[in-house]
């Protein structure tokens, strides 16, 4: 059905005494290729206007002409960053739909590995955001831990980016003693190392003074926007997938959810900061309860799943997703949705720019951590 | 009364019955398939109950020659999620809109519009969010074969 | 006279030499001082630890293509990083380098130099209106702003040293400095001073006028090859000039103990320098309006307060 074509983004009625300026697709300061149309008058920002769509790859048709196991490398190509926690919701989503039973040995596996690899993208975000804001070095100094951890997962997983280890039913392939025992002499050796993230960015004056009082979020605006993830946390409310409708495990494990009250970036920053010690928390606990046992419960080799719908949520490193799988029998799905956390994390920047700085904005953008492969699929 | 949890509350106040379903087996606490009329009183009690919106989407059933037009709602603190279907006819799809309830939901609803071609009346912004703007194919039906 | 203006020319030579060479020396400097604070080892390919890197640097920038934007103002697009780089050469001449080593003595020399050290803002204000781009306009005002708020402080900072010396001449500040160097009778002074001189040469943590992050390159966005390059020599032969400043008001200019003159000014320019370099490898950029606010609330009482106490103590 043809709606009539609207000329959707025009600069005009900006006044005379302000301008248009265009956050383009190319620039060091969004994270990725997300367009935004700012109305400004001389620094201060008037209205903010996100286009999207220009990492569009229509996953949610691809999902629907794929079978289930073939879907599994695209999932994780959507949050290149967090890609195992999406791998995880896919295969989490595939076994509660077709019933497949999954052992305690593979479930504490994919813990660690989900845990390591929040840990690594909140490396990179701490690393990005002090970028945003103009200090060069922390970036380079959380990437060579960052490495270390990417080593980790490359042992087992193969990839050192957009993962796809976890399969219907557990593992591909059981890990050793050795890798255990290295994944717990890196815990000891980052812990020594994160007082030295704290000196050089946490206690800085000029840091406060850029993020402090920064794009605060009330926790009003949050159940209307459906914000999820640290930037719900950063406000106050205390909501974790993790403790809310616990997978995989997860109630198990002794951990705390980091909630700041101010929800400021400053706030966020916190938020992020705690949960990465919160993670190695869980992994070290993962590490010290791991059953003997198989990894892969017997999976049919062609998967038909029964009629029927499911919603699956994960706590990605991003916020909550949830991926709600339509089946009516058969080798590939009906239809797929994958709720990704960036999409409503970013529908409040346009009401958050508003009446801001140029600089502040970018920094609110910073703070909210989007990926935009993933806001776009 | 006092075993009543916000969702069961908040449908009592539009008088909706509360269908439990299986949790474990499909994630879902709840699944009420409703009439379009009955989405935006039901909005604006879940709004008021600490509701969140997790997602406004859509089914092609080009079988039975209708769009389910599927919301998702979940609760901050008690884990409650509910899945609301509407049928809508598939030649002449018109949804009231909850944007102006749940604000998040603006992009939600301009992405469904776009990928298949359903409206929603009062939404406060319908251009389109991903596809290019003069883009007026809706590729998540059943019947989008390719742009040629 | 014959004789005089024949070494000014000699000495213009060496100026001109010497700003090449630092741009030289600096930008493998700067390059390595960044590896080194980041855990890596910065430049190591070409020469022995990467000393030949500016000249590849160099070749690269100098075979770029001269990009003109279509609408941008020709004239001024072109004349911006000219007008950033020729009033160096000026502004280099009253500097003492030891008791002999001097281009030209002036009695004005240190008013010279911090009247021309405006033109560099100047040239940063042309390519930001000549580039007919809102991110370079950006850049363009942000750097204006800036030097308004910190050319006030740092008169007064200069001014309570001529007041301590009595006179505007470089020579005759450094010679003064026989015995104890002025930041031991200037401290706070001395922090002014090295803040004063970071924002003048749009160094982080005040660099919004390029600010990378938000707008896209600042004033410099739509300049690539020479255009740039000039820029950039502009801004490290002032950060050497500044420093060269610096070390004559306040660190006792050539004077120590058994090294020459000159090898003690070059010491303590490039200390100053080094820790410039420090400076941006560590903290992340101010905001605009906070830097302002800091300029007009806090630096300019803070001078003020201490040019009326050395005046207060300098008249008992």
């Amino acid at each position: 059905m043809n709606r009539p074509i609207q000329p959707t983004y025009t600069l005009d009625k900006v006044g005379e005494e302000n301008f248009a300026l265009n956050l383009g697709p190319q620039h060091p300061g969004t994270h990725g290729v997300l367009r935004v149309i700012l109305h400004m008058d001389g620094e201060y920002i008037l209205k903010a206007d996100p286009v999207l769509g220009y990492g569009h790859r229509m996953q949610e048709k691809i999902a629907e002409n794929m079978t289930y196991p073939q879907t599994l490398p695209y999932v994780s190509r959507m949050d290149y960053l967090g890609a195992l926690s999406y791998n995880l919701a896919w295969v989490l989503a595939v076994e509660k739909l077709c019933q497949f039973e999954v052992p305690e040995r593979a479930e504490v596996i994919r813990v660690i590995a989900t845990e390591l690899n929040r840990i690594s993208s909140h490396l990179l975000w701490w690393g990005a955001f002090l970028l945003d804001l103009g200090g060069f070095t922390p970036f380079l100094q959380a990437l060579t831990d960052r490495e270390r951890i990417l080593d980790i997962l490359e042992e087992i997983t193969g990839s050192r980016l957009t993962y796809c280890y976890f399969r219907f039913g557990g593992l591909p392939s059981d890990v050793d003693e050795e890798w255990l025992t290295r994944v717990l002499d890196f815990i000891k050796e980052f812990r020594t190392r994160l007082p030295r993230y704290h000196d050089l960015v946490t206690g800085n004056v000029i840091f406060h003074h850029r993020s402090k009082d920064v794009g605060v979020i009330l926790p009003f605006d949050a159940a209307g926007y459906g914000l999820s993830g640290p930037i719900l946390r950063g406000s106050g409310i205390d909501f974790d997938v993790r403790k809310h409708e616990p997978y995989s495990g997860y109630d198990r494990y002794d951990f705390e959810v980091p909630v700041d009250q101010n929800g400021d970036c400053l706030g966020r920053y916190n938020v992020r900061m705690a949960e990465i010690e919160q993670s190695l928390r869980i992994i070290e606990q993962a590490i010290g309860s791991i059953p003997e046992g198989p990894v892969r419960s017997k999976v049919p080799k062609l998967i038909k799943a029964p009629e029927g719908e499911v919603a699956v949520a994960v706590e990605t490193p991003r916020g909550q997703l949830v991926i709600y799988i339509v089946s009516e029998g058969g080798k590939k799905p009906y239809r797929v949705k994958y709720r990704v956390p960036s999409f409503a994390n970013l529908s409040i920047f346009a009401k958050m720019a508003r009446g801001q700085l140029l600089a502040d904005a970018l920094a609110i953008l910073g703070s909210l951590d989007m990926v935009i492969p993933e806001v776009d699929r | 009364m006092a075993t009543t949890n916000p969702l069961q509350r908040a449908l009592d106040k539009v008088g909706i019955e509360y269908q439990p379903t299986e949790f474990p087996n499909s994630g879902l606490h709840c699944s009420l398939v409703l009439e379009k009329e009955q989405i935006q009183p039901l909005a604006r009690a879940l709004a008021r109950g600490g509701f969140f919106i997790e997602t406004v989407t859509a089914v092609d059933k080009i079988k039975d020659k209708v769009f389910e037009c599927i919301y998702l709602f979940n609760h901050y603190e008690e884990s409650l999620r509910l899945l609301i279907r509407v049928s809508l006819p598939r030649n002449r799809a018109v949804q009231p809109s909850i944007g102006k309830i749940f604000p998040g939901a603006v992009w939600h609803e301009r992405e469904t519009t776009e990928m298949f071609g359903i409206q929603f009346d009062g939404c406060p912004d319908s251009r389109n969010l991903l596809l290019p703007e003069d883009a007026d194919f809706h590729p998540l039906c059943k019947d989008f074969s390719g742009v040629s | 006279m014959n004789i005089s203006l024949l070494s000014v020319f000699g000495y213009l030579v060496g100026i001109a030499a010497l700003v090449g060479l630092n741009a030289v020396i600096l930008v493998w400097l700067e390059r390595k001082v960044a590896g080194h604070m980041q855990f890596r080892l910065g430049p190591m390919e070409v020469g022995p630890h990467g000393i030949l890197q500016t000249l590849a640097d160099g070749i690269k920038l100098v075979s770029k293509q001269l990009v003109i934007p279509d609408e941008a103002d020709k004239p001024l697009f072109l004349l911006a990083p000219i007008v950033s780089l020729v009033p160096i050469f000026a502004a280099m001449v009253p500097l003492p380098f030891s008791e002999t080593v001097q281009a030209w003595e002036l009695n004005i020399g240190l008013l010279l130099i911090i009247a021309l050290g405006l033109l560099n803002t100047l040239g940063i204000l042309l390519a930001g209106w000549g580039s007919n781009n809102k991110y370079a306009l950006l850049g363009g005002a942000r750097a204006v702003a800036q030097i308004l708020a910190y050319k006030i402080p740092l008169l007064i900072c200069v001014m309570t040293i001529i007041m301590m010396t009595g006179s505007f001449s470089l020579r005759d500040i450094a010679i003064a400095q026989k015995d104890t160097w002025n930041v031991l009778y200037q401290p706070i002074l001395f922090i002014v001073y090295i803040i004063t001189v970071t924002l003048e040469t749009n160094r982080s943590p005040f660099d919004f006028s390029e600010a990378e992050s938000e707008l896209v390159a600042g004033f410099h966005t739509e300049y690539s090859g020479m255009g740039f390059s000039l820029f950039f020599l502009a801004e490290y032969s002032y950060m050497f000039i500044a420093a060269g400043l610096a070390t004559v008001l306040f660190l006792g200019g050539w004077h120590g103990p058994w090294l020459p003159g000159v090898a003690w000014t070059l010491i303590k320019i490039y200390s100053i320098i080094f820790l410039m370099m420090w400076f941006r490898w560590t903290f992340p950029r101010v905001r605009i309006d906070q830097m302002l606010s800091f300029g007009w609330k806090i630096l300019l009482p803070l001078s003020l307060i201490n040019f009326i106490i050395t005046a207060g103590v300098l008249a008992l």
